[in-house]
């Protein structure tokens, strides 16, 4: 069985019932008024931020959301989202995150099965492609089929899904303060009186709880920079004293790493990049650049952070984090975890007995109890720190009339796709309808044409990119 | 005003090789995403300019020639006075 079924789900607790009263107020808000701690183009304080959240509470309240309601954001990284994300926890309402860069047929295929009460949408449509943070204004829309929250979850977020539709994952207000005490406990990782400017979407998990999160917690000054390339990013650590960590993905280091002569940056103290592995020889030369360790983590959306090495001393290999129990079952690497975080899924392959599958090959030393992933084991791959199921993209193309068959492979770093079409197809057309159907990350790079798609001696679609190569240069010629 | 000075394709080509260190036989034709944001972030970089996209536009540079199209309409502009 797969997918969210709510008729499925037990009854239980309503959300945050696990996590202590006014835990939003008391530990993502609490601290001194005048106190910097976000910076989206202008600085807030926490006296300013509690307004917003004021505002946003009463807005979304006036559309109906209450304690165990629901509510779906579709916001970009904004003020704003920030706002009404911490609004709608603090109303007692469970809140799924749509990444602002899903299509609206995606949003509609979400929307369909999570029924949330409330969604929570931009007036405008941002739409700039390199900006790190937009200015909206959210508009709550009161949804007439959304049904209240059926489970004690606080948070759900979505993941590319192998079956094709999305994987929902869920985890409670509890799970995140958990998450939020391992964090504490690092003393590598920005703790108060420090800064981090944040290179990850708050609507994933490293950007959300060790970007965002954190920093409300830990009173970390949080900055997002204006332009997501290396000259807007190293303008934002100079902009500056304190003692700043840079949180983003491999390929935000790889930015920075090829800037030419960048600034003297005395407050650097260390990037952090989680999301995907990294490339061997990124760290050498980020540290090369700029004096400073390139640390790496690890972790997945249904746990939050698994095991660290801020320092880069361990590369590849990390340390789990506190209470972070780490087993291998055929080389699989499983994550103890004493509820599946997948609401009516009952799918043995991804969670059994208390133990969490999750499908990444690792080696486990049993003498330092530190990990090296190595891959993954499924068709899931990361496109800038973002999961994407070949699968999906393989559905999403196969749906498409003008497609007979797909094979979507992941070469040098992207998504490929292999398409057998009707005779007469038109090729601008599949990408017109591919580009409906699917956020920009999840699109191929390239599509390829065939008369057919080659197979394997048992009649199997061939997926080895080389092969595949092959064939289609064979058909040009 | 003139094409003169103008970057080319090869320059194009030569910055997409540094992103990976990858080796120049080896690079595709056809660009991700973040091989274009890489680009974009070249470009800045050794031309002193500002490459403004909103999602369609940058959603439609999709080849090595698309992207050597843009930085040239870029440089263009900036040496116009305006940006693009």
């Amino acid at each position: 069985m797969t997918g969210f079924s709510p008729s499925s789900l037990p009854p239980s607790s309503p959300p945050h019932a696990d996590a202590p009263d006014a835990w939003v107020d008391r530990s993502l808000l609490a601290g001194p008024g005048g106190e910097e701690c976000l910076h989206l183009g202008a600085p807030i304080d926490r006296d300013a931020l509690r307004a917003l959240v004021d505002e946003q509470a009463a807005h979304l309240a006036a559309a109906g959301l209450g304690p165990g309601g629901t509510a779906a954001l579709r916001l970009p990284p904004s003020v704003a989202f920030v706002a009404v994300l911490l609004a709608c926890w603090r109303l007692g309402a469970q809140v799924a995150l749509l990444d602002h860069r899903l299509t609206d047929h995606e949003v509609d295929s979400a929307v369909a099965r999570l029924a949330p009460q409330v969604l929570v949408g931009s007036a405008h449509r941002t739409a700039a492609a390199l900006r790190g943070f937009s200015e909206v204004e959210p508009v709550a829309v009161r949804l007439p089929d959304g049904l209240p929250a059926r489970t004690g979850h606080a948070l759900i977020q979505l993941s590319s899904g192998s079956t094709g539709p999305a994987k929902v994952i869920a985890r409670t207000a509890a799970d995140l303060l958990r998450e939020l005490d391992c964090y504490r406990r690092l003393v590598e990782f920005p703790g108060e009186g420090e800064r981090v400017v944040l290179l990850s979407s708050v609507v994933h998990v490293l950007g959300l709880v060790g970007g965002l999160l954190n920093s409300l917690h830990a009173r970390v000054a949080l900055t997002v920079p204006e332009r997501m390339t290396a000259a807007g990013i190293l303008a934002a650590v100079a902009a500056g004293d304190r003692p700043t960590t840079v949180i983003g993905v491999p390929f935000h280091a790889e930015l920075l790493a090829g800037a030419v002569a960048p600034p003297a940056l005395p407050q650097l103290r260390r990037m952090i990049v989680a999301g995907e592995l990294v490339r061997p020889g990124l760290p050498a030369l980020f540290t090369d650049r700029y004096g400073v360790p390139l640390g790496t983590m690890y972790g997945m959306t249904e746990t939050g952070v698994i095991a660290t090495d801020l320092s880069g001393a361990l590369h590849p290999a990390k340390r789990p984090v506190h209470g972070m129990r780490l087993r291998l079952v055929a080389g699989e690497l499983q994550i103890g975890a004493a509820a599946s975080p997948y609401p009516g899924l009952d799918d043995p392959t991804r969670w059994s007995d208390g133990w969490l599958h999750t499908r990444d090959a690792a080696e486990l030393d049993q003498a330092t109890g530190r990990v090296s992933v190595l891959g993954r084991l499924d068709s899931q791959v990361s496109i800038g720190g973002l999961k994407v199921d070949l699968t999906e993209v393989e559905q999403a193309l196969t749906a498409l009339p003008e497609v007979r068959e797909a094979v979507v492979v992941f070469e040098d770093g992207a998504i490929e796709a292999y398409l057998a079409t009707e005779p007469d197809a038109d090729l601008a057309r599949v990408q017109d309808g591919l580009a409906r159907r699917l956020a920009a990350y999840k699109r191929p790079r390239r599509l390829a044409l065939l008369p057919r798609l080659p197979r394997t001696a048992t009649g199997k679609l061939l997926r080895d990119p080389a092969a595949l190569r092959t064939t289609t240069t064979a058909a040009a010629l | 005003m003139t094409g003169a000075d103008l970057p080319d394709r090869a320059e194009v080509r030569a910055m997409l090789a540094a992103f990976g260190q990858r080796a120049a036989d080896t690079l595709p034709e056809d660009l991700g995403s973040l091989e274009l944001t890489w680009l974009i972030a070249e470009f800045e970089q050794r031309y002193d300019i500002q490459v403004d996209l909103d999602d369609d536009r940058f959603g439609a540079v999709r080849t090595v020639d698309d992207a050597t199209e843009l930085l040239r309409a870029a440089v263009l502009a900036e040496r116009a006075g305006a940006r693009p």
